[in-house]
């Protein structure tokens, strides 16, 4: 109220004192004064309507609609969505997808904070392992899938003639339906540690060393220290990359449409969206896998806003 | 308060002419665009020259087939008659129609293309394609010359929309080399049984796998014809699919497949067929007639040799073509469309054709043409082309139901599931078969 009362009063004077004086060029300026920002911001504003805000509305108009983007748009209203919710393959394609966001997500980041914890010194051999654990991240997604698949094939593998050696029963990585997204979670994880590492690391060494020497002081054991100490002072971080991680999850395609194309209990959403989109003629329908996909990242973004922000500790 | 409404007032107001600027934009560059195409026209009146687009698909031999004959049209024929044709390379069929789709709209399409046969009924039924009957009865065409087998997927609603260009079916190759090993005769099995044979007495005296396949929709339409059903029934509004046809094909290979006599591969492992060729580790394997070329070189490479026959009968003979027709789009002047049909039936005439299935082994499409002495020179030279001229006698079209595409989906991944991970057949047939039939009548 007090903020209020005194931004009105300050408002008043302001514009009593623009009625006073009243030329023109004193206008021009205000208003050129005030339009500035806006002027600035405009380019990457306009980029942003243009490729973002449009695209979506359209998607959501779309999504009303029977269209193979030839024929005329036919209005069915909510058809789409009430026929993807009755079709036990789409909820399979969510709970895939679902799946590789977990897998990958969690596998990640605990993976990232171990190597982390090993590698957060910074010696000479550290520092080389942290470039060689960042290398893949710098590769095509495209061409790790590639060798992947080749690495992973049930017949001629690499990883088959290992197990092979070792006497291990062999697995089929790509063609088993209860195995193969764990697969690709694998290459997706291989593919994504590095980076994840490097931004713990440097969330280490962001934290005061004097809080080590105090816990150090009072005698913590190792595990309290990391619990108490380090966990909470780089939550931040953790709570960025896991929110990105997971909606990295949830859009994933290159991986899925150069090993599998989805096949063998691996078709996510996106690629599922992508086959009814372009290879079915069904825009339609790919439109409201589009919109259901935006709205479940928008709520989990939400709550992990809303929720898990609260527990993060910024300094 | 006031200001706060003012400087709302004046972002809004900036905003507004903003998004006015971008839509001036776009009215002017269109306005551009069209004054552009005016001047082109202009321009093409004066030097009398029609500039038309071609897109097609693929790389290597299909590539520079394309090439060639485009550069010879344009040097002959279209010298002449005042038109230039471009060629340019879009990828796979997928990706030609998916271009096709999105340019049409942009009002950007070539007026020419090939179109894989199952997808012309997709593009003519939306107005895209041209009837080229008019053209065809303007330019005295013999329609009764192109091989009639190749002709049902070039109709839709009883009008033309396209002429037979690259075409091939599905058939049997045999590693001979393999078979003479196993102590069989290379002429190779007649019958389902005879295949039956073959696979497990190669697979008994040689170690290799008898047959090796993927999951393939292609393959498994020519593996229902001979068994004297189809994938699809007449009317394309219900599917076949759950038939004791059918479910003697996916058991006849299940239990080749439990004796390790058949390498059944899922539908994403086209590439092990290969590998399984290449390093002879299969006596027999089906495979597109369009890739004779390839695989007899691949033999040579490896020093083995390579036979083709028709795939086996169980009730009747019965092969699906395939490959692509060429289209006229819609989108141009009618002096474009009209270069564009000069140019498709240049392309289509019976000396472009024997010249097309020389260089790449895709079937001649004109009766004219596999008759010549041209042709006739090169079965003598290559025995194995004439095999897959032969088969063609015995084929049909492919189904044209938009619905189809996800359909084949549908159907492969249930081969997969049965083959590939020893799903029930009969639960998962019965499913596939409501499935695709609710896809066939959206």
């Amino acid at each position: 109220m007090a903020n209020n009362y005194v931004s009105d009063r300050r408002s008043q004077s302001i514009e009593s004192r623009a009625l006073k004086v009243n030329t023109r060029g004193e206008t021009l300026k205000i208003i050129g004064k005030k339009a500035l920002p806006y002027g600035l911001v405009a380019p990457s504003l306009v980029v942003f309507i243009v490729f973002m805000i449009y695209p979506m509305i359209y998607m959501i108009y779309l999504s009303f609609h029977k269209w193979n983007m030839l024929s005329d748009k036919t209005f069915i209203g909510f058809s789409n969505y009430t026929k993807l919710f009755s079709d036990p393959s789409f909820l399979e394609v969510v709970m895939t997808t679902v799946k590789f966001m977990v897998g990958t997500v969690s596998v990640s980041v605990i993976l990232a904070l171990i190597l982390a914890l090993y590698l957060k010194e910074n010696t000479a051999i550290n520092k080389f392992l942290q470039s060689v654990i960042f290398a893949p991240y710098i590769v095509s997604l495209v061409s790790i899938s590639f060798i992947f698949m080749w690495m992973m094939d049930s017949d001629l593998g690499l990883f088959n003639y290992a197990l092979n050696l070792l006497h291990l029963p062999t697995v089929r990585w790509l063609e088993n339906p209860n195995v193969a997204i764990y697969s690709l979670v694998l290459v997706n994880v291989w593919k994504g540690v590095g980076y994840y590492t490097l931004i713990f690391i440097s969330a280490f060494q962001s934290i005061p060393p004097y809080l080590y020497e105090a816990a150090k002081l009072d005698n913590a054991s190792k595990t309290k220290t990391f619990f108490k100490i380090t966990l909470p002072m780089i939550s931040p971080t953790l709570f960025f990359i896991t929110l990105t991680g997971i909606i990295g999850g949830l859009k994933v395609f290159e991986t899925i449409n150069i090993m599998t194309a989805g096949a063998n209990g691996t078709n996510t959403l996106v690629y599922n969206l992508y086959q009814y989109g372009f290879q079915f003629h069904k825009i339609g329908y790919a439109s409201a896998m589009g919109v259901i996909l935006m709205v479940i990242i928008g709520i989990l973004t939400l709550f992990y806003f809303n929720t898990l922000s609260k527990r993060v500790h910024y300094r | 308060m006031n200001i706060q409404f003012k400087k709302t007032i004046s972002a809004l107001l900036i905003m507004t002419t903003m998004l006015l600027g971008i839509t001036g934009c776009g009215a002017s560059s269109d306005a551009s665009s069209e004054v552009s195409a005016n001047t082109n026209t202009t321009a093409s009146k004066d030097n009398a020259v029609t500039e038309i687009t071609y897109w097609y698909a693929w790389t290597d031999k299909i590539q520079q087939n394309n090439i060639d004959l485009t550069d010879e049209f344009n040097q002959t024929v279209g010298k002449e008659k005042g038109i230039h044709v471009t060629a340019e390379y879009q990828g796979t069929y997928d990706d030609v129609h998916q271009k096709l789709q999105a340019a049409y709209i942009a009002g950007e399409a070539p007026n020419v293309a090939v179109m894989e046969i199952a997808s012309i009924k997709t593009f003519a039924m939306n107005g895209v394609l041209e009837p080229l009957d008019p053209y065809i009865k303007a330019s005295n065409v013999d329609m009764s010359d192109f091989q009639q087998g190749l002709m049902q997927n070039s109709y839709y609603d009883d009008v033309c929309y396209g002429l037979p260009y690259l075409r091939s079916t599905p058939i049997m190759y045999m590693n001979t080399t393999l078979l003479k090993e196993a102590g069989l005769d290379t002429s190779g099995p007649k019958t389902w049984d005879e295949l039956a044979e073959y696979a497990k007495t190669v697979h008994d005296k040689t170690g290799k796998y008898g047959i090796s396949q993927y999951s393939y929709i292609w393959t498994f339409e020519a593996f229902m014809l001979e068994h004297g059903s189809s994938i699809l029934d007449d009317t394309e509004t219900a599917t076949n699919i759950n038939s004791d046809a059918a479910k003697e094909i996916i058991n006849f290979y299940k239990a080749l497949k439990a004796d390790g006599v058949s390498h059944q591969l899922s539908s994403g492992e086209s590439d092990k067929l290969k590998a399984d060729v290449m390093n002879q580790d299969t006596a027999i394997w089906f495979s597109s007639t369009g890739n004779l070329t390839n695989n007899l070189q691949i033999a040579k490479d490896n020093e083995f040799e390579i036979e083709m026959a028709f795939i086996p009968m169980a009730k009747s003979y019965g092969v699906p073509t395939g490959g692509c027709n060429l289209i006229v789009t819609n989108s141009g002047t009618e002096k474009e469309k009209q270069a564009a049909w000069e140019y498709v039936n240049w392309m289509t005439s019976t000396e472009q054709t024997i010249k097309a299935s020389k260089n790449t082994g895709y079937l001649p499409t004109r009766t004219s043409a596999k008759d010549s002495d041209a042709m006739n020179a090169l079965y003598k030279e290559i025995p194995q082309y004439k095999v897959a001229l032969d088969q063609l006698e015995y084929s049909t079209g492919r189904p044209m139901n938009p619905g189809y595409a996800e359909a084949s989906k549908m159907i492969v991944d249930a081969l997969d599931a049965v083959w590939i991970n020893d799903a029930n057949v009969d639960t998962t047939l019965e499913n596939l078969e409501k499935q695709v039939n609710a896809v066939l009548n959206e």
